[in-house]
């Protein structure tokens, strides 16, 4: 069931991502739907005696997943979304069991803008470094402040 | 293995292997397969969502002129039935005209415009008076038949008793018998006729006219039909209703004719 819940809510992300012009152009929901997953496993597992490797493992995973989906939407080579979403799987529960300890809203939202120009920039980077595509610094990272200042709310509002 | 080294593992799996992907890509493009396969879902929903689009548009574009077209049918009945009145006015003016050219008592048609505001009377109002030749006591009739004479009359207007009021009376003959006798309203939609005798052979269908005897209608005016004859529990004269020709329910334009007697 949950498994479930997952497949549906990484549906409804993708189908709001791809379809909706805005949600396209000014955010990144992707981003956050891996951050979720990860808060998630992480409030899972962490009852436990010691399994925060598997939260990590299972975020990561998720995370290659998602991203992998979007390089294949992208069009263009595959990787740098799965390295950018596994990265964010990674630091997720990292983030909340070895750095800050306690969610709390600001946190959350700090963490969503940095976890949002983070993935902007590792995606842009491998596509620039492994497609040779050039972009203008200015404009992606304005395109990647936007995004991040969108996602913020998100970080308030998804608590563990 | 400790916490930080699994993390390590996984951190160096993850980076290793993605950029040995992406540099595999960079030399070579060889995921068209699983492009192919895994992005299908992607491009069926691109196309599913651009159609739902579409028709979206389509479907507001056909509302916007769905609404268009019947805003446009109804002005064109409207239009319609404005022709149809002005097609039925113009047959009422063409058959007064030629009761004009007929009729050497014709004084003026006019138009009926209101009912009377007295309940115990049976009138209608003229949209002329006076000023127009109109005189108390003229008849008042449409190419169908008799509807009654003027009862009041001012500058511009006149009040007309009509026939099927109870103080209205006329002096009538049966068209195929020529007996006279006299047609007086009951106060419903028909009249009586009066002063027939028993012995007189009236039969329903039977056509009423005016004998002109009175002084006021002219001879040979329509009035109506016998609707009904009723011989028994009589006294003196037959009991006879007759039906109008012309509906005070249905009055528009009418025609004023001079008194048979007229002081001119």
């Amino acid at each position: 069931m949950n498994v479930l819940k997952w497949i549906l809510l990484a549906g409804l992300v993708f189908l709001l991502q791809t379809q909706c012009p805005f949600i396209r152009e000014f955010s990144n929901l992707t981003v956050i739907l891996v951050y979720y997953f990860g808060l998630k496993s992480h409030q899972r597992n962490s009852g436990r005696d010691y399994s925060g490797s598997k939260a990590e493992f299972e975020s990561v995973v998720f995370g290659v997943i998602i991203g992998g989906m979007e390089d294949v939407i992208s069009g263009s080579i595959i990787g740098p979304g799965i390295l950018s979403k596994g990265l964010l799987g990674l630091m997720t529960p990292v983030v909340f069991t070895d750095m800050i300890f306690k969610w709390t809203p600001l946190w959350g939202a700090i963490i969503v803008v940095i976890f949002t120009l983070f993935d902007g920039m590792v995606v842009v980077g491998s596509r620039m470094m492994f497609t040779g595509v050039h972009v203008t610094g200015v404009i992606v990272l304005q395109a990647m402040c936007v995004q991040s200042i969108i996602n913020m709310p998100f970080g308030i509002l998804l608590r563990p | 293995m400790s916490k930080g080294r699994k993390r390590l593992l996984i951190l160096f799996v993850l980076v290793s292997a993605t950029v040995a992907l992406m540099s595999y890509q960079h030399d070579k493009r060889a995921f068209s397969f699983f492009d192919a396969v895994i992005s299908y879902p992607y491009y069926a929903l691109n196309e599913f969502t651009s159609n739902a689009g579409v028709t979206f548009r389509r479907m507001r574009s056909a509302f916007e002129e769905n609404n268009l077209l019947r805003k446009k049918v109804n002005e064109l009945l409207l239009e319609k039935q404005q022709y149809g009145e002005i097609i039925l006015e113009n047959e009422r003016l063409k058959a007064l005209l030629s009761f004009k050219e007929q009729e050497p008592r014709f004084v003026t048609a006019a138009r009926v415009i209101a009912r009377g505001p007295d309940r115990l009377l049976n009138i209608v109002i003229l949209d002329k008076g006076e000023k127009s030749g109109i005189e108390k006591g003229m008849a008042v009739i449409t190419p169908q038949g008799l509807i009654g004479k003027i009862y009041s009359v001012r500058d511009s207007f006149s009040d007309v008793l009509l026939l099927k009021d109870s103080n209205f009376s006329v002096a009538v003959r049966l068209q195929n018998s020529r007996r006279e006798g006299v047609v007086s309203g009951a106060g419903y939609d028909y009249c009586l006729l009066k002063y027939v005798p028993p012995e007189e052979n009236v039969v329903k269908g039977d056509v009423v006219i005016t004998s002109g005897f009175d002084g006021i209608f002219p001879e040979g005016l329509p009035v109506g039909v016998v609707s009904k004859v009723r011989k028994e529990g009589i006294e003196f004269f037959q009991y006879i209703e007759v039906k109008p020709f012309q509906s005070s329910d249905k009055l528009e334009d009418v025609i004023v004719l001079k008194r048979v007697l007229s002081k001119n």
